[in-house]
Parts: C-alpha cells; structure tokens; sequence
C-alpha cells in the first residue's frame, strides 16, 4: 500500500516537471468531465452543476500542479456557470448564480490547497529521507575509517613489538656470544656492551623510516663515529641504498667487528692509517661492500676465530644470502662482502 | 639425572632467517652436546630432513620469509615425520596453541637458552627409553 501510494507521487512528479503533459492533463480532464455532465445531464436531478468538475480540478492539481490545477477549476467554473447553471446557454449573473459560484470558488480553493499542502509535505519527507541516507552514509564511511586506520595501528603496534623482540634476541644472542667467546667475564661483559651499542646506533640510523630500512651511508657514518677522531681517517663512499632492517643491524654489528679490530691491530692503531669503506649495488638487487685498510701495521691472520670474525665471515654474509673474504695484507686488513641487497624477493622469483 | 646417553646421537634442526639467532642457536643446541643441523628457511630445512635421517627434533622460528613459515613447516614434518619432536619459537606471542601440531612446545622469544636445553633433554630422555 506504501508503494502504491509512492507510486502515485512520483507519478505526479514526473508529471508536474513536464509542461507538455501537465497542460495536456489539465485539458483531458477538462473536456472529460465536459462531456460526461453532459453524458450524464438527463438523469442527474437539478442541483448538480459542477458534479463531474470537482474530480477533474482534483485529478489536475494533484497530477498536474498548482497552475494547471487553478486553469482547470477556471475553465470548469465557466463551462458550469454557462451549460450547467439555469438560465442554461448564459452567463447571467443573480444573487442565487452568486452564492452557487461563491461555493464552487470555496471548494476548489480548498481542494487545490490542500492538494498543494501534501505535496509540500510529501516533498519536505522525502529531502528530509534523503538528508538522512546521507548521515547514514557518512557515518558508515567515517566509521570504516576509524575502523580501517584502527586496524593500521594494531599492525603497526604488532609490527613494532615483533622488530623489538627479534632486537631484544640479537641483543641476546650478541651477550651469550660474547660470554661464549671470552673466558674472562669481565672483558666478555665490555665486547658484549660495545657491540649493544652498535646496535643501538644502528637503530638510530633505522629511525627515520619507522625502523623498517635504512640508508647505507647514514648507517656506515653511525657505525663508524665512535672510532672517527675527525682527521679523515675515513674515506667512506657509495650510492644511496636503502637496506632492510635486519639487514641494516647485520651490517652494523660487522662494521663494528671491523671497526675494533681495526683500533687495536689494524689501520686505527697508527697515525697515518685510513680504513677506505665502499659499497654499490651491482644490477640493482646485488650487494658489493668492502672494508680496506692501508697505512696500518700489517696484520697476521688471527689464529683463533672469535665471534668477531665468525660475525664478519659467516654470520653477516647470510643476510645477504652471500659470502665475505678477509684478506691480510702489509697495509691493513681487507675486507669483501658481496650478496644480494633483497634476498627474499630473488627466493620469491619463480625459478 | 646424568647423562647415560650419547646426546650426539640425538641431531636438532634449528630453523631460523635471522643468521645471528640461528648460530646463537646452533651454538646452544650443540654446546648442550646434541648434533645440530642450521637452515635459513623452511626450503632448506625439509631439504636437510630429507638428508639427515638421524634428526629427532626441529626447532623452528615461526616468522620466515619464503614459501613456507615456521608453523607450515612444523606441520609438514608432522605430517611427513611424525616421530620427530616439534619445538617453535616466535616474537609474536599469540601464536594460538591450536595452531601448533599435536605435542608440540612454544616458546616465546626471545627465549630462556636454559628452558630450550631442558626441553632438549626431556625429548632426548624419552627417545633414549
């Protein structure tokens, strides 16, 4: 029945916006109801001027609008007042004729009026429907948002948690390392502290990208600051490239290795020696990084493998999905690590 | 309760990306006088089970890039060896329980080196019975 009714007006809308059918209404209605007083004149009993006008002036406002509604009831008026209202054939004008025209006047003002009245209410409900649609709408899509960038934030907060603990487990596997290697726990508890360090300043160089990657450069710089006394002691060069985070933490801790080794053996030791870091990125996903001291006292290759040189040699290389070669030369050490600089999209390729 | 076992008879398989954990590990697992077996990713990992049939436990890190993480991996060797004992280990602590295969054990890393060797030497003793 809702429908229906509905129905009705958006009929009446359709209607009311084209003039053509609107005036075309309005003069159907007219000359129906024309026609049918004059169908219906011999049986109807004396009285009943305008019996047959009153539905078409209806039909017309509620259909057609207010302008052809009011034509309609114009024309109905006169063609009742003329046919319909004795003396038949005339428009005479009398007390009686004044008072029946006076009615019809008051009637189809009425009608017309109200018929306006309900389609500006019938109008303002459905702005008032759509208005609220939109709220509706509105309200889903901010709530999406909210929804959406909550969920962003849990990922974030979960993605955060894990590098902290995969951290706080390097950190672990750096102190038992340490300890495992050096039988005095003194200076095991120092190595252990320089090498936290170095990953903490590792971290600092991952900051400005929400620990995800960092620069090599601004990674290579943190790794070795603590050892530059700012005489140019090194010569660091390279492209920019930007390594992820595990990656970046590997890097730093055998920069670190290096970096001390150099200190108390190598290339630091003296006055005159520079330790030359390079790096580039071969075929865009290879990694080429090298450590060369010159000007140093020569150095002998160590006899004992520590976690130093596991570190550099076997431990680093693999997040390259690489391998290194540490050489002993007159001026230094030189050291080469060559890989791939995102391993897990070349295991992702298909064969 | 002694060792009145050979522990080099029992090999471990340590499953994890992060080089620096998975020699930590090794370190751990072979100090405790266990053979052991490394691999970086799940991959590598049932290529050494399928070598080294003298490997009783897999001990594996969930999160690993690759075909496969580490709760894959343990539910296909439980699925393809199912005498071989399980232990996972995962930054992420909700690792829900019903996700790992039957009998398995969890730790949440980063881990206590001692509970591990304990869990070694539990699995070890009932092998050994």
């Amino acid at each position: 029945m809702t429908t229906l009714r509905l129905h009705l007006f958006t009929l009446s809308d359709r209607v009311r916006f084209s003039p053509v059918v609107a005036w075309g209404i309005a003069f159907a209605a007219f000359a129906c109801a024309v026609y049918a007083r004059f169908l219906f004149d011999h049986v109807l009993p004396p009285g009943f001027p305008y019996l047959t006008f009153f539905p078409a002036v209806i039909l017309t406002a509620f259909l057609a609008g207010l302008l052809p509604g009011a034509v309609c009831a114009l024309a109905c008026g006169i063609a009742a007042w003329y046919w319909f209202i004795p003396p038949f054939g005339s428009f005479s004008l009398d007390t009686s004729v004044l008072v029946a025209l006076a009615f019809y006047v008051c009637v189809v003002g009425v009608d017309i009026l109200l018929i306006q009245v309900m389609h500006r209410a019938v109008d303002g409900l459905r702005e008032e429907r759509a208005r609220s649609g939109d709220l509706v709408r509105e309200q889903r899509r901010l709530l999406g948002e909210q929804k959406d960038r909550e969920r962003q934030q849990r990922i974030l907060q979960r993605e955060l948690s894990h590098r902290m603990k995969n951290t706080l487990a390097m950190v672990q596997a750096v102190v038992s390392q340490s300890l495992r290697n050096n039988p005095d726990p003194k200076l095991a508890a120092g190595l252990a502290s320089a090498r936290i360090q170095a990953l903490a300043r590792a971290q600092d160089a991952l900051t400005a990208t929400d620990w995800s990657a960092a620069d090599v450069e601004t990674l290579v710089r943190t790794a070795v600051s603590p050892h530059d006394d700012g005489t140019g002691r090194f010569r660091i060069d390279g492209p920019s490239l930007s390594l992820e985070a595990q990656r970046s933490l590997g890097l730093a801790l055998a920069i670190h290795e290096l970096a001390t080794n150099a200190t108390k053996y190598g290339a630091l030791l003296t006055e005159a020696g520079i330790v030359t870091i390079l790096w580039d990125s071969p075929d865009g996903n290879g990694f080429r990084f090298s450590w060369i001291e010159s000007g140093g006292p020569g150095v002998a290759e160590p006899l004992r493998r520590g976690f130093g040189s596991r570190l550099t040699e076997r431990v680093v290389p693999a997040y390259f999905k690489g391998s290194a070669r540490t050489q002993y030369t007159r001026g230094g050490l030189k050291y080469e690590l060559e890989g791939t600089l995102r391993p897990d999209e070349t295991d992702l390729a298909p064969d | 309760m002694g060792q009145s076992y050979d522990r080099r008879r029992i090999a471990v398989l340590v499953v994890e990306d992060e080089p620096l954990l998975l020699m930590d590990a090794m370190d751990m697992v072979e100090d405790a006088g266990f053979t052991v077996y490394g691999a970086g990713n799940a991959d590598e990992a049932i290529r050494l089970m399928e070598k080294h049939h003298d490997i009783c436990v897999l001990f594996t890190d969930v999160d690993m890039p690759g075909s496969m993480d580490g709760l894959k991996l343990a539910h296909a060797v439980r699925d393809r060896w199912p005498p071989v004992s399980i232990i996972i280990a995962s930054g992420h602590v909700n690792v829900a329980h019903e996700t790992l295969p039957e009998n398995g054990l969890f730790f949440s890393k980063p881990y206590p080196p001692v509970s591990v060797v304990k869990a070694l030497d539990g699995i070890a003793e009932r092998i050994m019975q």
